[in-house]
């Protein structure tokens, strides 16, 4: 049986502006979903529906089989973490922990096993008589989630609870809740904006867009089949290259002087919400798929190659360690095209700011339709005039 | 440092204005009547006799000033519960307000910037026992209202006025310290499986704390000295000392009965009270607040 299902939610504001807009998903047990999206997409809205925090317009939310649409928040079986933490500044951290229990009744004996059990889990049971202002950032994160914890809910809900510290914190914390969620076997709906945290913590990716589901699949899914240029852009750091496809002539070309020829691929499966599954089969029957009208690229498939297609100019570049960022201008690009490079090959060819290089593509180019809608197709590069082709798979 | 330095008079000189203010309206006046409080002075003011701590003596001795102190205990009392479960109440419904919100604070603020000899006046208008509005409206449902004869009456009157007054203040306050309240402790609160009137008084109320407490200092202040205007312009302390509250008594004893040894000892002790019962108020109920 499913933790969490959510048939068609929507969330309607006075103005008749749809905050969340149709969603449909099911959180299996021990599953960890992230939700991610860029700020206004109505994911915070979704957490909070589930929650009970929010009302819900239409559609159906099932916690554990049962229909929650009306139930109080308590009655919900769910815990949440939020980003500002939101502990009680005049209790204590046992006080804090115990405070769910103590409103159920609980016997004391078993209030403070509970909470000692979940304090140990977190290595915070020094901190039980402090108060939380008395805690660094880190410190109070962990009790946010002891919280949580010593409820035993059926889900646990986490609303950007790691964007208020600091870079390091935030990496410690991550692998801290991972680590928690496996020990406990725990189901969570994880919302955040940050795209590196959604591919690293998630067992399955949501990505929303305008309060509907752009995609729903596995981190890894979403980073090699984006359903649409969206997830594209969204999914990955630095963000896949999008390049305007444009008929001339009886051909598909691109910025740069280059022709894309294609050809119809027996069947590619994108993982994506029920909705958008339907549409991609759809197309894939259908005798000819729609034309491309986008071509991405990701920065980690270009490498540098005398030989290569793209003839462009290096701009700037950004030296992360072992690897460089290389930002270069493609005539008809007004984005720069970025490519993820080696170092030590750019220390080699001693390549400056206002070099001239070459790229080959090295890996996966994506098509999208008009509608920004992934296209099952197989692309090829060429340069215009040049007899000699470059295939690429 | 040494900019600070060179220019050590700029800052007293910035300052002068109001510390000259300070000095002849306060200063001045206190040492004064701190200096009277040990003298008997004749009824022209024209001659003067130390005579140490008898003025004390006698101001303690009197069940005048007695009488006055219990009527000043029930009158802070009732006004300073009045004022503030009022206000908080108040506050709570206008923080939930969410359309015209800023109508309703203007309105519940309005009358802290009424004068409180006018807001008396108001009072007195509207309980006047022959033309006031709410004298009939009592009336009608039988009670038969006269506070220029019924102590009980005067007594509540001057309450409610004061009440009235002391409101919007507190109302600002509580109002400010209700938003100041993370939303999402409350939220957190329901989750958790608290109701309404456990959120209320679970979290809401221990994170007013501090705002109540400065609240009470500031009220315990409000009605020892400034319900002055209130009574003096409405009940003038009467009948028969229902009203007379320890201001209103110095006042009457020093500006009226021309004794102004007495008066100030009076002045002097109920500094000491103010002086005290702040101690106390510090001392006792701060650290309960602090979080």
């Amino acid at each position: 049986m499913a933790t969490l299902t959510c048939r068609q939610l929507v969330k309607t504001y006075k103005g008749g502006q749809r905050a969340v807009d149709g969603i449909d998903l099911t959180l299996e047990p021990g599953e960890l979903m992230v939700v991610v999206g860029p700020s206004g997409c109505g994911k915070s809205t979704f957490l909070r529906m589930v929650a009970g925090l929010e009302s819900i317009s239409d559609g159906e939310l099932r916690i554990g089989g049962t229909l929650a649409n009306q139930l109080e928040p308590a009655q919900r079986g769910v815990a949440m973490v939020f980003q500002n933490y939101a502990l009680y500044p005049h209790m204590s951290v046992f006080d804090n922990m115990a405070y769910a229990l103590k409103l159920q009744k609980r016997p004391r004996e078993e209030i403070t096993r509970r909470v000692r059990e979940a304090a140990a889990l977190l290595g915070i049971e020094a901190l039980l008589e402090r108060r939380p202002r008395q805690l660094s950032g880190g410190q109070r994160q962990r009790v946010a989630m002891g919280r949580a914890i010593v409820r035993e809910p059926r889900v646990f809900l986490f609303d950007e609870p790691l964007s208020n510290l600091d870079a390091a914190l935030r990496v410690q914390m991550r692998l801290e809740i991972r680590r928690l969620q496996q020990r406990l076997g725990a189901s969570m709906l994880y919302v955040t904006h940050d795209q590196v945290e959604a591919m690293t913590l998630a067992d399955r990716l949501v990505v929303l867009r305008d309060g509907r589901i752009e995609q729903i699949g596995t981190p890894m899914s979403l980073f090699e089949t984006p359903a649409s240029c969206f997830v594209a852009r969204f999914i990955g750091s630095p963000a896949m290259n999008l390049l305007p496809v444009t008929q001339a002539d009886g051909r598909a070309r691109l910025p740069g002087g280059l022709i894309l020829d294609t050809e119809a691929l027996e069947t590619e499966i994108i993982e994506t919400a029920p909705e958008t599954k339907a549409d991609t089969a759809a197309s894939a029957d259908a005798a000819e798929p729609p034309a491309a009208a986008t071509l991405g690229v990701r920065p980690e498939h270009l490498r540098l190659d005398p030989q290569g297609e793209f003839a462009v100019t290096l701009e700037m570049i950004e030296r992360l360690g072992v690897d460089a960022l290389a930002y270069c201008r493609l005539p008809g690009l007004d984005a720069p095209l970025t490519a993820r490079l080696p170092l030590a090959t750019l220390e080699a060819a001693a390549l400056r700011e206002g070099s001239e290089i070459r790229l080959a593509v090295d890996g996966p180019l994506h098509l999208f339709d008009a509608e920004e809608r992934r296209v099952a197709r197989r692309a090829r590069l060429s340069a215009d005039t040049s007899a000699a082709t470059s295939s690429i798979a | 440092m040494t900019t600070f330095e060179r220019h050590s008079l700029t800052p007293w000189l910035l300052l002068a204005p109001q510390l000259v203010v300070v000095a002849i309206f306060f200063f001045w006046p206190a040492a004064e009547s701190l200096r009277q409080a040990f003298y008997v002075q004749d009824a022209f003011g024209l001659g003067e006799r130390f005579v140490g701590l008898a003025n004390f003596q006698h101001v303690l001795a009197s069940p005048g000033y007695w009488h006055a102190f219990g009527v000043t205990a029930l009158f802070s009392l009732l006004v300073a519960a009045g004022a503030m479960g009022l206000a908080l109440l108040l506050a709570v419904l206008a923080d939930r307000v969410l359309h015209g919100a800023r109508l309703y604070r203007v309105l519940l603020t309005w009358p802290y910037a009424v004068a409180p000899a006018v807001a008396g006046l108001l009072w007195l208008f509207m309980f006047d026992p022959v033309l006031g509005v709410l004298t009939h409206a009592l009336a009608a449902i039988g009670v038969h209202w006269d506070a220029q004869l019924d102590p009980g009456q005067a007594l509540a009157l001057v309450v409610i006025a004061s009440i009235w007054q002391q409101m919007s203040y507190n109302f600002v306050f509580f109002l400010a310290g209700l938003q100041m309240i993370p939303a999402s402790l409350l939220e957190a609160a329901a989750i958790d499986g608290a109701g309404p009137f456990r959120r209320f008084f679970g979290i809401t109320l221990p994170l007013l704390s501090p705002t109540a407490f400065f609240l009470l200092v500031m009220n315990s202040v409000y009605v020892l000295f400034e319900t002055f205007a209130t009574i003096d312009s409405t009940t003038l302390g009467g009948p028969g000392g229902a009203t007379r509250t320890l201001v209103y008594k110095l006042y009457e004893d020093g500006f009226v009965g021309r004794d102004l040894g007495g008066s100030s000892a009076q002045s002097v002790l109920l500094m000491i009270l103010v002086g005290v019962l702040t101690f106390i108020q510090f001392r006792y109920l701060e650290r309960r607040v602090a979080y």
